[in-house]
């Protein structure tokens, strides 16, 4: 029995394909770019403190965690600084110093390095992030208070809260064409729904992340969106304006097809995309939450585990 | 052999925290002489006021007295919060006492600060048939 071959393993020479860790990072900041860049033009330099804050800070959280933890240092691999990217295109262009150094801490001690690290984080690190900072400091959250001496040339009042507290009319003068170009304030990073959907079709069709998440995602928030539209019309925004709103695009793109925390399997993968499109406009619509989409990627990345129990059958059986 | 030890991501990282730094500190969050937006907080949900709409030209061209209206002759107008928010204890807010003797006014005469964002933004927009009247047109519940 102890000669019975288990795993036949070819001769040397081998052949890599020359991808790293680094690059899937690289390519996803890479593909994020776009929408920051936005941010940028629409926020100014205030925007800019923020980011470079968010991803420097999360790099050096990263390298004191390596030293204090005795571990090999990471901050190579572009993980950390993709965390801070992340976290830094949810936040308003007003974020104080103090938050962003805090923010970081959270997400890349708290949401990946005591759970063993990259590729060990149950939760998506930003996620984590911004659902402690919005149940800590909730008014910086609100994006009407955050951002009450811009002038952009558009309404600037938040969508989501407009929607929510007065109804579909108190959001009439949105165009969806607006909306999709960045005419709303919102987070940094995740208000140029353009720039997210062609930096998460970039990502697609890399094959970096998977598109049965981000498009059963995006159809649940829809088809969800539309139900209640047809309901109730006046009180209920349409599926369109949810989709185009609010953290959904960088939700779907960004946060929810983070890999150690979403499934791999096809089935599960639509399971979980579209649980997170329903819960998203369900907490916005019935919920007491403006946005739902941070709390629904900390159920869906919680419910993960027991998705990923679906598998395909095995060859043979 | 051991791999070179990539120090480019610890120069980005450095370079980065420079720039979030001068940012910081070069572009602070001084909020502008005259408001563009204000945010009044109180126990029935936030309110956002368009300062900026209601007193340009191309908004609703509303003079700084018709709200700011004590004293008339000021040179700046005093924030309605500096005469309406009333001490807690029963005393005069600061400012009155900056123009007043303690024995020329009676603080019960002063109106509160909610009813006299009340009087103002309904009473004015009663008068001209435009704007929100109702509570829950200006109140937010939900604000995050």
């Amino acid at each position: 029995m102890l000669s019975q071959k288990k795993f036949i393993v070819s001769h040397a020479p081998f052949w890599h394909d020359g991808s790293r860790i680094c690059e899937r990072n690289h390519q996803i900041m890479l593909a994020a770019l776009p929408a920051l860049i936005a941010g940028f033009c629409y926020y100014g330099p205030k925007a800019i403190g923020v980011a470079a804050l968010a991803v420097s800070c999360a790099m050096l959280w990263e390298l004191l965690f390596n030293w204090v933890a005795k571990r090999p240092e990471s901050v190579g691999d572009g993980n950390a600084a993709l965390i801070g990217m992340l976290f830094a295109m949810l936040m308003p262009a007003t974020t104080p110093w103090w938050a962003v150094v805090t923010g970081t801490f959270i997400a890349v001690i708290i949401g990946k390095q005591i759970y063993g690290g990259i590729g060990a984080n149950p939760f998506s690190p930003p996620a984590v992030a911004v659902a402690i900072m919005m149940l800590s400091w909730d008014r910086m959250f609100d994006f009407d208070e955050m951002l009450l001496n811009y002038e952009l040339g558009f309404p600037m009042i938040y969508p989501l809260t407009a929607l929510k507290n007065f109804g579909v009319d108190a959001v009439s003068d949105f165009s969806l064409c607006g909306l999709l170009m960045g005419r709303q304030i919102g987070g940094i990073g995740s208000t140029f729904g353009l720039g997210l959907i062609i930096g998460g079709a970039y990502l697609i069709i890399r094959g970096f992340i998977r598109w049965e998440i981000s498009v059963s995602f995006l159809a649940g928030v829809f088809i969800t969106a539309l139900l209640f539209n047809f309901s109730d019309p006046v009180k209920y925004g349409g599926p369109l304006f949810h989709l185009f709103t609010g953290y959904t695009l960088i939700g779907a793109f960004f946060l929810a097809t983070d890999d150690s925390s979403s499934p791999v399997n096809f089935i599960p993968m639509l399971l979980y995309g579209a649980l997170g499109g329903v819960m998203t406009v369900v907490i916005r619509n019935i919920g007491v939450y403006v946005d739902g989409v941070i709390f629904t990627l900390l159920i869906i990345n919680l419910v993960n585990p027991l998705l990923d129990k679906i598998r395909p059958k095995a060859l043979g059986k | 052999m051991k791999q070179k030890k990539d120090v480019l991501p610890y120069y980005v990282a450095g370079v980065l925290l420079l720039l979030g730094i001068v940012c910081y500190g070069a572009f602070s969050a001084e909020p502008p002489k005259e408001p563009v937006r204000q945010m009044f907080t109180c126990v029935a949900g936030k309110v956002l006021f368009t300062h900026k709409t209601h007193t340009a030209e191309s908004g609703y061209g509303i003079a700084c007295a018709d709200c700011h209206h004590h004293p008339e002759d000021a040179e700046e107008s005093l924030a309605c919060g500096e005469c309406h928010k009333l001490p807690e204890d029963g005393s005069a807010p600061e400012s009155c006492e900056d123009c007043h003797e303690p024995d020329d006014f009676e603080i019960a005469d002063m109106i509160k600060q909610a009813d006299a964002l009340h009087g103002q933004c309904i009473g004015c927009h009663k008068e001209n048939g435009a704007g929100p009247e109702e509570c829950a047109s200006c109140h937010v519940k939900h604000s995050f």
